[in-house]
């Protein structure tokens, strides 16, 4: 986001939600004012940033947005808070897996568009209410309101989790291909997460158990909060390289995941009210 | 044949030369994609062209003029870039780099691999998981190039160890400025092809698109060595570190500035410029009322580095136009110091005569 215009056509910048400040040098952005602008976020050189740098450690204040454009002309097109996001077109690597950004959290749109795409009226018997929610990142916001006015039965929430690379320790990470995750702890109800097993059994879908023994890191963390209490799941596509241009996402893992979540609403009927009672 | 009309405003043809330039992967010691580029543009120009044995393509344009200068313009078609060494049992890629590529461009970029440019990326942990496990400067080390295979297998069909990586970038407008990845040195290859193509007569244009600048000038020592030119000018990239301070204080190690015009070299670490060509570019400049800077002496080099020590001695001299952020993805340099330089070359050279070598005038 445009926290300071400075001199010379440059632009400070604050974040909405985390990132790591390593991914900005030369990254193509598009600034959202009157109309996109494009521009460069880049580290300016070593004698222009503050000094005694812990580690190396640059802070997100100290980095700068050029847009090429004079100062004259970007007061007129910029404004203070006018919000920046990476542009980068995704990139097919082939296989069926993708690289861009904001794949945390458009591959779980994707996947709640194909179950959704994939029901039939007459094949469910509870009401569906699809939620995309906002502002997630800086506090699962939009989750808040949206489950106050009239908390749902049940809530399951369709969100990415940390895809392995080679640089992560195995058991916080899910290989890509590998199938979702299946949200497991004390933001999950363990009914929900049992359907979801059993779905995939049934359907032959991979799906992982992920330990999340303090919070989701989800929309969950509030939705299971909303009224007096909903009943919540969580199914997890792994995306790896999570919040930089560059996440990566397999497709197939997005299918199945939508092919799952069809599954479990289809099983909601009659019986699914005590499934939810615990012992 | 007829001398092109070289114009301050940019035309068409220039932007979609400079596109196809600066998206052409040439990273060191391999130029091939390059060169093929640049002869395709040379061979209308010049009255020979011929490849030497490392890779620098040669042009040469004779003038009609009777006592006529031998003078080598040379600019660098290599680029900084990257090449895989190895690959891990996940299907990640071991990286080598080639040239001044810092480590801290890399996290985050898109890349293209080998020949047939295998899309790949370079990711980093998510800063969730990472926090307090890596350092903030990063090391080569640290990262992989990903081409999303699941396996070395997979991974080894579609590169090869020993291929090249490239930033993938492609131009674009950014106001008064062009971003590209490889502005450094496309730009001046660019520049080289119109001069080329506006060649005055008094001179024997000496054209080398050279090789292997970034890993060392190793081309332009033997292309200098073939041409053996009376004088020589290296057209180059030098970095415009003009970005405000941190706290407001001015910025006085700007090495160039953008919109400023040709940054015009004293001195460098590898050569100390001829004065008399140096004057001559100033003395030029303010006749043909053109802006100019003066590059802040010091680090860097240019091929001028290795030109001016081949045979006897070459009296040299580099120009360069002031590019931010080279040697990362994206690159970026005004419009109006491009157009800037190939005026002052172009004037330059058309004033150039024995006399300016001759002259042991002390530079006013």
């Amino acid at each position: 986001m445009v926290v300071a215009e400075v001199e010379g056509g440059f632009l400070r910048v604050g974040s909405a939600g985390t990132f790591s400040t390593e991914i900005i040098p030369g990254q193509r952005v598009l600034i959202h004012g009157k109309r996109p602008i494009p521009g460069i976020a880049v580290k300016p050189p070593d004698h222009c940033l503050p000094p005694d740098r812990d580690e190396g450690y640059v802070p997100l204040g100290a980095f700068l947005v050029d847009t090429g454009l004079s100062p004259r002309q970007l007061q007129s097109q910029v404004r203070i808070g006018d919000p920046i996001t990476f542009d980068r077109m995704p990139i097919h690597l082939g296989n069926g897996v993708v690289a861009g950004p904001a794949l945390d959290n458009r591959a779980g749109l994707a996947a709640l568009t194909l179950a959704l795409q994939s029901l039939d009226r007459s094949g469910h018997a509870w009401d569906i209410v699809a939620a995309g929610l906002v502002q997630e990142e800086i506090g699962s916001l939009g989750a808040r309101t949206s489950a106050h006015a009239d908390p749902p039965t049940l809530a399951l929430v369709i969100d990415t989790t940390y895809g392995r690379s080679h640089a992560e320790a195995e058991h916080r990470t899910f290989p890509l291909g590998g199938g979702p995750s299946n949200g497991w702890g004390p933001a999950v109800h363990p009914a929900i997460h049992e359907q979801l097993r059993l779905a995939a059994e049934h359907l032959e879908i991979p799906l992982t158990l992920e330990p999340m023994p303090w919070y989701s890191e989800s929309d969950a963390d509030v939705l299971q909060l909303a009224g007096g209490g909903v009943p919540t799941g969580c199914l997890f596509i792994p995306v790896r390289y999570m919040h930089s241009p560059v996440e990566m996402v397999d497709v197939e893992d997005i299918r199945r995941t939508g092919t799952l979540v069809a599954e479990f609403v289809r099983g909601l009927g009659e019986a699914a009210s005590r499934f939810l009672e615990q012992g | 044949m007829a001398p092109a009309r070289l114009s301050r405003t940019p035309q068409r043809t220039h932007m979609a030369l400079l596109r196809a330039l600066t998206e052409a992967v040439g990273v060191s010691g391999d130029e091939g994609e390059v060169r093929r580029l640049v002869r395709e543009h040379v061979e209308p120009l010049a009255d020979e062209v011929r490849v030497d044995a490392l890779g620098n393509l040669l042009a040469i344009r004779r003038g009609s003029a009777r006592r006529k200068l031998r003078v080598m313009l040379s600019a660098h078609m290599d680029e900084i870039g990257l090449m895989v060494t190895g690959a891990e049992p996940d299907g990640a890629l071991l990286l080598g780099q080639v040239g001044g590529v810092a480590p801290q461009h890399l996290a985050g970029k898109a890349f293209w691999v080998g020949k047939g440019r295998v899309p790949g990326v370079i990711g980093l942990s998510p800063p969730h998981l990472a926090g307090t496990v890596r350092a903030h400067r990063l090391t080569l080390d640290q990262l992989r190039l990903d081409v999303g295979a699941r396996s070395r297998d997979e991974a080894l069909k579609r590169v090869r160890i020993g291929d090249r990586a490239a930033f993938a970038t492609a131009l674009t407008r950014l106001g008064e400025c062009v971003s590209a990845k490889a502005l450094d040195n496309r730009l001046g290859v660019a520049i080289l092809i119109e001069l080329l193509g506006a060649a005055p007569p008094n001179i024997d244009l000496l054209a080398a698109f050279t090789v292997q600048e970034e890993i060392g000038r190793r081309g332009a020592g033997v292309a200098a060595h073939s041409l053996d030119p009376e004088l020589a000018i290296a057209i180059d990239c030098t970095p415009a570190r003009d970005l405000p301070t941190w706290d407001g204080a001015e910025n006085t190690a700007y090495n160039s500035r953008l919109g400023q015009g040709p940054a015009l070299y004293t001195a460098d670490r590898a050569t100390v410029s001829d004065r008399r060509l140096l004057e001559h570019f100033e003395t030029t400049a303010r006749a043909a009322r053109l802006p100019f800077q003066y590059r802040q002496p010091g680090g860097g080099g240019t091929d001028a580095g290795s030109i001016h020590r081949v045979r006897k001695g070459i009296p040299a001299i580099s120009v360069s136009v002031p590019v931010r952020y080279p040697h990362s993805s994206a690159g970026m340099i005004r419009i109006d110091d491009w157009r800037n330089t190939v005026l002052l070359l172009h004037a330059t050279l058309a004033r150039l005569s024995h006399e300016t070598l001759t002259r042991t005038r002390r530079r006013t």
